[in-house]
């Protein structure tokens, strides 16, 4: 089984996976993709291409939310 | 009215929603200062935020125009990357675009919010661009098509007021179909009601309401300082004069 290390909001994490779409990195973080915006090595990724996006070795990943501003 | 990309608004007042000392002050100074407009950013999914983001929920509940800003990013790629992402999750094409410059001063780098604008403008972003007061980056914004101009008054957060209202008189007279927002720098609702008294048609603030003892009461004091700003602007503010004009009728003075 492949290892992929992703970058997550700054942070490395592993997952031992052939394949690893966004939308199952999504699941597996519990993250609900309604409320989150997603760039992939600094590129937006629109919601609807989460399933066909399969994630690379190394791949910077940005998940971000509404937050306080002025 | 106020119009912004063709949406016509009563109040003059866009309002941010950082720094307040809790979520119930920050509801009710929006609610205090009669905006319809409220600024917010996107910043990174942390594990708390995941479980529930309860700003979201309480600013959602405002039923106020969302003006996500791309606050924070120093090169226009990050902005466009950051304007693309507020796009999707506030689902509105409108972005108040900064691209910052320098640090200490959070100036704006123009040649990075122009290389932003120019890409955003041709995907149907509806751009609200933080400028310096700069005629020339004002000339080629709108000719790029921004409808709005957010020049500063001075540094963010710096509560100086209008440092050089000269300029905002000049984009005022240069620009008077452009919506004009002074955004940054406001510290007192005297500055506010200033920039309108200028022309300016609109005030983005958020500091000097959410570092103030009272926000609420600033909030208050800010929507008042700028209705009676554009009721000057509008009545005709007479001209400066060097010498004393007497009020009073000079003729039939007694003891003369």
């Amino acid at each position: 089984m492949a290892e992929i290390i992703l970058k997550i909001n700054g942070n490395e994490k592993s997952f031992n996976i052939e394949k690893l779409s966004i939308q199952m990195l999504l699941e597996k973080e519990f993250i609900n993709s309604k409320g989150i915006a997603l760039a992939l090595n600094k590129v937006f990724i629109p919601k609807q291409k989460y399933s066909e996006l399969f994630l690379q070795n190394k791949d910077e990943i940005e998940i971000v939310t509404p937050f306080q501003g002025g | 009215m106020l119009n912004l990309y063709g949406e016509k608004l009563k109040s003059r007042f866009l309002i941010g929603s950082a720094k307040y000392p809790s979520l119930d002050i920050l509801k009710n100074a929006v609610i205090a200062s009669d905006a319809e407009v409220i600024t917010v950013s996107i910043r990174r999914l942390s594990a708390e935020l995941n479980e529930k983001n309860s700003f979201w929920e309480i600013v959602k509940s405002f039923n106020l125009r969302i003006l996500p800003n791309t606050s924070g990013c120093y090169l226009a790629k990050d902005a466009i990357t950051t304007a693309q992402m507020a796009r999707e999750i506030f689902e509105t094409n409108w972005i108040k675009l900064e691209v910052f410059g320098d640090s200490l001063t959070l100036q704006p780098n123009p040649y990075e919010l122009l290389k932003a604008a120019e890409y955003l403008a041709k995907r149907d972003f509806c751009l609200f661009p933080y400028m310096t007061d700069d005629l020339v980056i004002a000339k080629e914004l709108v000719n790029l098509g921004c409808e709005v101009l957010m020049p500063w008054a001075s540094p963010i957060g710096s509560g100086k007021g209008i440092i050089n209202p000269f300029q905002l008189q000049v984009l005022r007279e240069r620009f008077p179909k452009i919506t004009l927002i002074v955004d940054a720098g406001i510290g007192a609702p005297s500055h506010a009601a200033r920039a309108m008294e200028l022309g300016i048609d609109a005030v983005l603030l958020n500091s000097a309401v959410a570092n103030a003892h009272e926000s609420i009461e600033m909030a208050k004091a800010f929507s008042m300082a700028i209705v009676a700003g554009r009721k000057a602007f509008c009545s005709g503010i007479i001209p400066q004069s060097e010498f004393a004009i007497s009020s009073s009728p000079m003729i039939g003075i007694p003891f003369q």
